[in-house]
């Protein structure tokens, strides 16, 4: 069929006669691509942080601007980019997708569904870079997030807004803490987000099983920029997750975020830095590797009309090194931080929480009446009992009250022993902290103090379930409760049976 | 940090300001033709260049030549001072680069946009023309137009300058479709 080339021409002028101006593409050339990243001629009224799209599929971000080009990160690794190919603005910034339905859902950084159960319903799309909430926004932090971890809860407690970091080597259980307060969450209330930045699809796997299997999966959305994934990705994932969190936020529900790892996304950003020959400072991280989590971690925080976001980010170190970059400027930004000790962990104490160096700026604030009134003299117990333990490592001998206190503080490292994915609520935490400040724990076999602790937290939870209701509902241990908690221990002390004691019998 | 490549681009572009504050306005759209041809020329023959930074050949040589270069583009008149100047300051490798920046700057000084306007199907001239007069309403800017036929259009236009395009083709529609279903 024989067109005529006027018939052409008018159509498409018909078609763009309505259109203003700014309606019209704006377009640039690529001159340069590699490692991710590619210069763009043109684009000239492009703004920063601004989404491209690129005719042969891919897209990325504008993070550079300069006089005559700008420069691109690339948000997809397996989608070519030519050179010359056209590159049209959006005139938008990078927008995440938020809904409800996420939770349950695996994402990547750019919203797309990666567990294969469909598509999923988005109510709206946020840009990943938002507003931090205001000074007069935020309420103060008081309210506590229970982890599940008699050692966080009793020593280190976490609010609800707060951002505490988890902090140690590779292998001594940084994200399995942060597993284990997000299986904790179950039935609270609180919505979790997981973020995993530059790690294994491997452990990613384990973790979702993990969440599956214990029903966890339900309240909590995954955000996943593997090590294979581009570099852009592995630098946006955190934002996108703390939109979605905002989202829920929003929406009146608590939200917990666990950012595995920051050490990662540093690198990711250090990664980006260079590629866009930005001045390299201390380790050659950029100048404004600071602002990359501060900005992340200030959204945080607990509002006065309701919900928040508690932050857990983990940051790997090396040589148990605190004083390196990364570290010091997430301790500086961060509500406190668990430190993980791997001498501990290597003892067999796990959680392996080093009390020493672990910190809550919000303190006791955080914590509920019961465990506030059992925990008030056990961390200056403990450090007593780790600055005797070292001086008993001379073989010096020691003196009556000295001994005391290292028998005593045996038992406070074993109770506060806990093995990955148990958990406890408040009310066990409470009564177990009691055995040991009531002295009920003492001539006990160190091997039998857990399963001293265990049984008579079960014996309260079903004999007397009068009492355990009400340390639930009151969160407090009242003289009389204290009274009425004294008999039963006492009666549950004449009951109880030790087990290489049965298995004598 | 910037790499070298960079710091040329820098310098060059310094280069083409001062060339476009002092002849911008006695420059012509010929000329421009002409700059853009030269470009071309140099660029598939750096190898010239190499000749022009040999300090074996004297000053006097190598201005000759390289004037000799410039007439055939009739861009001798034009071009002399900064001829002279780069081989007083031993920068004609940055040749290319200045005349790609002159090129640019002197478009965006005049309000020129070069377009190339590719259609499924041969255009006749007063097609061409309406398409230009509507550009030109369009975009508030002078319009140099090339001509090309494109049948992986398949049926439509698409016409894209150096900062700007439209497109309304078959081959977009169904690219669009494509992307759809891949992501």
């Amino acid at each position: 069929m024989e067109i005529k080339s006027t018939d052409l021409v008018s159509l498409f002028e018909r078609s763009l006669q309505g259109l203003s101006q700014t309606s019209l593409q704006e377009v640039g050339i690529v001159t340069q691509v590699g490692d991710g990243i590619c210069k763009v001629f043109g684009l000239n009224n492009a703004i920063y942080g601004e989404l491209i799209q690129f005719e042969g599929g891919n897209s990325g971000i504008i993070l550079n601007l300069d006089e005559d080009s700008v420069t691109i990160f690339l948000l997809h690794a397996t989608i070519p980019v030519a050179e010359l190919e056209v590159a049209k603005r959006t005139g938008n910034v990078f927008k995440t997708p938020v809904g409800m339905s996420l939770l349950g859902r695996v994402i990547d950084a750019s919203g797309k569904p990666l567990d294969a159960l469909g598509e999923i319903k988005v109510d709206e799309y946020r840009p990943v870079e938002a507003r931090i909430p205001q000074i007069i926004d935020r309420s103060p932090v008081n309210e506590s997030l229970e982890t599940g971890i008699i050692a966080i809860d009793a020593l280190i407690p976490v609010g609800k807004g707060q951002r505490e970091l988890i902090i140690g080597n590779r292998n001594t259980g940084k994200s399995a803490i942060a597993l284990d307060a997000i299986l904790h969450q179950k039935g609270k209330n609180v919505f979790c987000i997981y973020v995993s930045i530059g790690g294994r699809q491997a452990n990613l796997a384990r973790t979702i099983r993990l969440l599956e299997e214990n029903g966890s999966m339900e309240y909590t959305t995954i955000v996943s920029a593997d090590a294979g994934e581009a570099v852009l990705n592995q630098y946006l994932a955190p934002y996108v997750a703390c939109t979605i969190g905002e989202y829920y936020r929003d929406h009146g529900h608590d939200v917990l975020i666990v950012y595995d790892d920051l050490s990662n996304h540093a690198i990711a950003y250090r990664e980006m830095s260079l590629l866009m020959r930005r001045a390299p400072g201390r380790e050659a991280y950029p100048g404004d590797v600071f602002y990359l989590h501060s900005r992340l971690l200030e959204r945080a925080g607990k509002l006065a009309s309701g919900g928040s976001i508690t932050a857990l980010p983990i940051v790997q170190i090396q040589s148990d090194d605190i004083t390196a970059y990364i570290p010091t400027n997430l301790i500086s930004i961060t509500d406190g931080q668990i430190f993980l000790d791997a001498k501990l962990f290597n003892r067999g104490i796990r959680p392996a929480v080093n009390i020493e160096l672990s910190v809550s700026r919000v303190g006791s604030a955080a914590q509920t009446k019961a465990i506030r009134k059992m925990t008030k003299a056990l961390r200056l117990e403990l450090a007593q009992y780790h600055a005797l333990l070292d001086f008993a490592q001379f073989g010096t001998e020691l003196d009556e009250v000295s001994q005391k206190i290292l028998a005593r503080g045996a038992i406070a490292v074993e109770i506060l022993k806990q093995p990955q994915m148990v958990t406890y609520n408040f009310v066990d935490q409470a009564l177990i902290l009691f055995l040991l400040k009531e002295n009920f724990l003492e001539g006990l076999d160190i091997k039998n103090v857990r399963v001293f602790v265990t049984q008579f937290v079960s014996y309260v939870r079903s004999v007397y379930q009068d009492e355990y209701a009400a340390i639930l509902q009151t969160e407090d241990i009242s003289d009389e409760m204290r009274e009425r908690l004294l008999i039963i221990a006492k009666e549950f002390n004449k009951l109880f049976i030790a087990p290489d004691m049965s298995y004598t019998e | 940090m910037i790499k070298a490549q960079d710091t040329q681009e820098i310098v060059a572009r310094r280069y083409a300001k001062a060339f476009i504050n002092v002849f911008g306005n006695t420059m012509t759209i010929d000329e421009l033709h002409a700059i853009k041809a030269f470009e071309q020329f140099v660029n598939e023959h750096k190898r010239l260049l190499v000749f022009f930074m040999l300090s074996q050949i004297d000053d006097a040589t190598k201005q000759q030549q390289l004037d000799a270069m410039l007439d055939s583009f009739k861009l001798k008149k034009l071009f002399h001072p900064l001829s002279q100047l780069l081989l007083k300051s031993k920068r004609v490798f940055l040749l290319p680069r200045i005349l790609k920046q002159i090129a640019v700057l002197y478009k965006q000084a005049k309000k020129i946009i070069e377009c190339t306007i590719t259609s499924s199907h041969e255009l006749n001239a007063q097609a061409l023309s309406t398409i230009q007069n509507f550009l030109a309403r369009k975009t508030g800017c002078a319009i140099i137009y090339t001509n090309r036929v494109d049948k992986n259009l398949i049926a439509g236009l698409r016409l894209q300058g150096d900062t700007v395009l439209w497109e309304y083709s078959i081959r977009k529609q169904l690219r669009q479709v494509a992307l759809a279903r891949t992501h």
